[in-house]
């Protein structure tokens, strides 16, 4: 029998196992070639066996494989080889068309009817193995990535999380952390120091909320619970009161958050303390509060003063009117009473009726001049457009002049839109008031315009013998007169009726003398808006 | 235990060194990286000496052998034992893969088994051919355990040899040291140093 017949007899067991078999002779003839090798390589026995191996897997001639075998034929220890380091020893296919993986061991077992010895090589698969340790390492590193992702996202947390706190503490902000379950809250120190806590000290939401103000604390714990209800944004201000008894204002924000199940689990938040800015803005409170206090009493007061002056107005146009009359009639009888005695008084009983009639004539102007004043204002006087220049000319004309005097109206004079009548007689106060107290026949008077911001500055200047310091403000007191009245024609007045008349148009009158210095009279008009 | 001479220990790791300098040409032959073999020394211990070294050495860590058992009238047992961290750095270089977790998978044990098996034919290899002697070898195992455990040594008696060779395997910047332990009955041990003295 040839050894080939022999050795599928004598090897026949090998028939029975799950493992790619065959048997070489030291000159590589297959002798054995089993039945999973069939199956795996499609290669049938008959065709095999009794050929070289390498004519049907060239790759076994390589030196790699043949220095090892050497070693088998003579009768070494087996040899493995790796599906690592060698893919296809004997190249095999899975029905699905891909490649087994195989180890491969190589066994020196004696040869039949001579020295020497066969190799028998036994060849495993480790294909399912091998592809599921490749997913699984496929898994795992997929995993470890998604680990260093994770971790990397949890140091940036909390590198970001280190920087919050910094930039909170920076501002004084403390930050709290609820556990709603617990009810212990892990807050920031700005936050303990914010309520008064020990640094240290382990703190729930039963210590803060005892912190809080009694008249606030409703209110907080409503908002606390609406926000928990809600999911809204919670913000809050409120006092609280430290173990020492100091009030504190705060202002917290914060969010709660669920479990994913719509359970509240944690509510988180931040705290300010506001205490400084919330005294600050009760102060400006009080403030305004008494600053409306003062107003309403300004206006309350400058009602009544508008009040008054036109009660005290009408009062003197009443009055001076229903003087007027009796006085008239006391001029009348004087007048024929002279008239009738003529010839038949004495003289000093002459002088005395002339004295009568100068009395009341005084009397007259007066009360004239009391119905003047008592007008200026109440009356309405419509604006035109007013050549001031030509205007004191007109003034000057109609005024009597002693003929030695001279009038120099100085240019420009300024043209405005405004109440001729009222700036006219303040003009002619002015001039006739120069005039009338000037000491010598041949005076000076010189009248100019200077032009202000929002208004004019007329002066009306003379030669004469000037005011006293003393009596500057006195002038234009009504019924003040610097001489008495004996001594001169005025009746006083019309100074005060230039100041009422520049002050209601809400300008200012003032006069720069001295004795011996002459005299300024200044007063400020007001340029209209209608210009 | 009979005390080797110095030149029957010379010897001997001249012996020990064909067989790896054989298991490095095949090595390189196969692999793409270039790898040197050594063993610089070789040691004769009883089993508390061995113990001791290897405790020392290896500690609590996890250990990865390949064991090829013989008998007949030279039997013995030759393993080649890499701490499971080498191993698998070893392996990662070998076959181009990352060096990735330190976790001896099927495919790496395969690998690791035929390095092994490489290297410890390389060392029968010249032991045999020494003795001439014709040996019967079991099939090549795999295991992995901590030094006291993968020694078994409650097997063996205060009449077991070991020999000690330590190898480091240098492949591309990256040094690793195997051990490589021989053990052997006493009657085995004298077969092999007679013949070693015939050599000297």
């Amino acid at each position: 029998m040839d050894i080939i017949n022999r050795s599928q007899k004598e090897f026949s067991l090998l028939d029975c196992i799950p493992i790619g078999n065959c048997i070489i002779k030291s000159d590589y003839t297959v002798l054995f070639w089993n039945y999973s090798l069939e199956q795996w390589t499609k290669i049938p026995r008959e065709k095999i066996l009794g050929t070289p191996i390498d004519r049907h897997f060239p790759q076994l001639k390589k030196t790699r494989f043949t220095n090892r075998l050497e070693q088998i034929f003579q009768g070494g220890p087996p040899a493995i080889f790796s599906s690592q380091l060698h893919e296809y020893i004997i190249p095999a296919s899975l029905p699905e068309g891909r490649w087994r993986v195989q180890q491969t061991t190589v066994t020196a077992i004696p040869a039949l009817e001579e020295e020497g010895f066969y190799a028998l090589i036994s060849t495993q698969d480790l294909t399912d193995p091998t592809f599921r340790v490749q997913e699984y390492r496929k898994l795992r590193d997929r995993a470890l990535t998604a680990k260093e992702v994770a971790e990397a996202a949890q140091l940036e947390a909390e590198n970001y999380a280190a920087k919050l706190v910094l930039a909170m503490d920076a501002a004084r902000m403390g930050s709290w952390d609820w556990d709603l379950a617990t009810d212990k809250i892990d807050a920031t120190i700005q936050f303990k120091r914010i309520f008064g806590f020990v640094d240290g000290e382990e703190i729930t939401y039963a210590d803060c909320i005892e912190r809080v103000h009694p008249e606030d604390v409703e209110r907080v714990r409503a908002s606390l619970q609406s926000s928990i209800n809600t999911k809204e944004n919670y913000k809050a201000q409120y006092r609280i009161i430290w173990p020492d008894g100091s009030l504190h204002w705060v202002s917290a924000l914060g969010r709660c958050y669920d479990d994913g199940r719509g359970n509240a689990v944690r509510f988180v938040g931040m705290v300010l303390d506001i205490t400084d800015r919330k005294q600050a803005e009760l102060q400006l409170e009080k403030q305004a509060r008494e600053l409306t206090q003062l107003n309403d009493n300004l206006t309350e007061t400058s009602e009544k003063l508008v009040e008054r002056n036109q009660e005290l107005d009408r009062f003197v146009y009443v009055v001076s009117h229903d003087l007027k009359a009796p006085l008239r009639a006391i001029a009348n009888l004087s007048q024929w009473i002279e008239d009738d005695l003529e010839g038949q008084l004495l003289e000093n009983n002459q002088q005395q009726m002339k004295l009568l009639r100068n009395r009341v004539a005084r009397l007259d102007a007066m009360i004239d001049g009391l119905l003047a004043y008592s007008r200026v204002g109440r009356t309405k006087i419509s604006e035109e457009t007013v050549e001031v220049g030509k205007l004191v000319e007109e003034i000057s004309d109609s005024l009597v002049i002693p003929e030695a005097f001279t009038l120099k109206i100085r240019s420009p004079m300024p043209t405005i839109f405004t109440k001729k009548l009222l700036l006219s007689q303040v003009f002619s106060n002015l001039i006739s008031n120069a005039i009338a107290h000037h000491d010598r026949s041949d005076g000076k008077i010189e009248i100019w315009a200077t032009e202000k911001e929002d208004c004019y500055e007329f002066a009306v200047a003379d030669d004469g013998p000037g005011i006293a310091p003393k009596d500057r403000d006195r002038i234009f007191t009504i019924f003040q007169t610097l001489k008495s009245r004996d001594a001169q024609e005025s009746t006083g007045i019309g100074l005060s009726i230039v100041k009422k008349i520049v002050e209601t148009e809400g300008g200012k009158v003032f006069v720069e003398s001295d004795l011996g210095k002459g005299a300024t009279f200044r007063f400020t008009w007001l340029k209209s808006s209608q210009c | 235990m009979k005390q080797l001479t110095e030149e029957q220990i010379d010897a001997l790791q001249e012996l020990i060194n064909i067989g790896v300098g054989r298991a490095a040409s095949i090595l390189n032959e196969m692999l793409d990286s270039r790898i040197i073999l050594q063993v610089p020394s070789v040691k004769v211990l009883d089993l508390k000496q061995l113990q001791q070294e290897l405790i020392d050495r290896f500690a609590d860590s996890q250990l990865a052998a390949v064991q090829l058992s013989f008998t007949g009238s030279f039997s013995g047992t030759a393993e080649l034992v890499f701490p499971t961290e080498s191993a698998s750095a070893l392996v990662a270089l070998l076959t181009g893969e990352e060096p990735g977790t330190p976790d001896l998978d099927l495919v790496k044990i395969g690998t690791l088994s035929e390095i092994g098996n490489i290297v410890i034919n390389g060392v029968m290899g010249s032991i045999g051919n020494l003795l001439k002697h014709h040996m019967n070898y079991a099939l090549p195992i795999y295991t992995e355990n901590s030094i006291d455990k993968l020694l078994a040594l409650e097997n063996y008696s205060d009449s077991t040899v070991f020999i000690l060779a330590r190898a480091s395997f240098t492949i591309e910047q990256l040094e690793l040291i195997g051990d490589i332990i021989l053990i052997f009955e006493t009657s085995s041990f004298n077969v092999l140093i007679e013949a070693i003295e015939q050599l000297i």
